[in-house]
């Protein structure tokens, strides 16, 4: 394995931490004002460009013809699917129920269930999805009513939900009654 | 770069997700994280070691690849299992906004006083608390919930993570 090679490699392994260090860079200067998910979306897309260029530098340059085709569609899928991994991981940090219960744990020490149901319950998720999901352009509230805006999560929902009927799992929608 | 390259880790996901949605419906697994990677992780190194080893014996055949091409294909495995393994809880817990979203795709959406009665503090919390228990994240004694360090752990880097990036306490 040449070293041009393994530093091809290694750039994109750590395609995380690019993303990373963008997204941080982008919140602590307050270049985009905007909720973590959408900051997170973007320094995904933004990372492209200097990722690229030094995929580009140190050994998509010395290709050509199908090995730089090939080569090129290895990088771009093994970099959308580790962009996609760490918003994940953002993501959960994010809004997951579990590390926000395992923080006030970590913060308070110790909490009972009918302490943690007092500042941590249905309602206050609820309110927090509904101004995420407005924030995000998925949803639009009129006259009373929660109205879909875009198609894209309700998609990405659609094909999760499908997913999870051939897991043999109960479908989203019929979820809460279990 | 090889085809074999993109193909073989490709291939190989697809099949674990075979395995995957065959062993799930025979057996919902107790502790689904532990099976995900022993079928996205596990199984695939052992199954390309084994390759190898046969390869080396004469008994298979085996695309001339160098050792920098089989790292590419581990890491774009990789790259496949982590997306999926990090997307697998979307699909078993009871995602708020993804039912909000496929509620309001609805004809007609649905009434902003109806969505309290499609998630309760039963069905949003209590699953979350089992699974932490359940993952020893943390533990339950009279009634009282503690962090467990592995719990502690996973809660610091999750602060770490976003003190970096300058964000204040996240989660649900």
């Amino acid at each position: 394995m040449d070293a041009c090679f393994a530093a091809f490699v290694i750039i994109l392994a750590l395609t995380p931490v690019w993303i990373m260090a963008l997204q941080a860079c982008v919140i602590r200067l307050g270049i985009v004002v905007a909720s973590g998910q959408v900051i997170a979306m973007l320094s995904s897309i933004g990372a492209v460009a200097p990722v690229g260029s030094a995929l580009w530098a140190v050994y998509l340059a010395t290709l050509s013809g199908p090995e730089l085709l090939g080569a090129s569609v290895y990088a771009a899928l093994t970099y959308s699917l580790l962009a996609y991994s760490y918003f994940h991981i953002f993501n959960m940090g994010e809004t997951a129920r579990r590390v926000r219960i395992l923080s006030e744990l970590r913060e308070r020490g110790k909490l009972s269930e009918a302490e943690l149901k007092s500042f941590y319950n249905s309602a206050a998720i609820l309110d927090r999805r509904m101004e995420r999901l407005v924030a995000l352009g998925q949803v639009r509230v009129e006259g009373g009513r929660v109205l879909l805006k875009s198609r894209r999560l309700f998609m990405a929902a659609s094909l999760m939900d499908w997913w999870g009927r051939v897991l043999g799992l109960p479908s989203l929608k019929g979820r809460q009654q279990r | 770069m090889s085809l074999f390259t993109i193909a073989f880790p490709a291939l190989t996901f697809i099949l674990c997700l075979f395995i995957h949605a065959a062993l799930w419906r025979l057996r919902f697994p107790p502790n689904r994280a532990v099976c995900l990677l022993a079928i996205f992780v596990l199984f695939p190194a052992a199954a390309a070691g084994a390759w190898a080893l046969l390869a080396s014996k004469g008994l298979l055949w085996l695309p001339s690849l160098d050792k920098g091409e089989w790292l590419s294909a581990a890491l774009l495995q990789l790259a496949f299992a982590s997306a999926y393994i990090l997307s697998y809880p979307a699909f078993e817990a009871l995602s708020p906004s993804l039912v909000i979203v496929l509620l309001a795709g609805d004809s007609g959406g649905v009434a902003m006083k109806d969505l309290p009665l499609f998630f309760n503090d039963e069905t949003l919390i209590g699953p979350r608390v089992k699974d932490l228990l359940a993952s020893r994240l943390a533990f339950e004694r009279d009634g009282v919930l503690s962090i467990t360090p592995k719990g502690r752990l996973m809660a610091c880097s999750f602060a770490l993570m976003r003190s970096f990036l300058g964000l204040t306490k996240g989660g649900g």
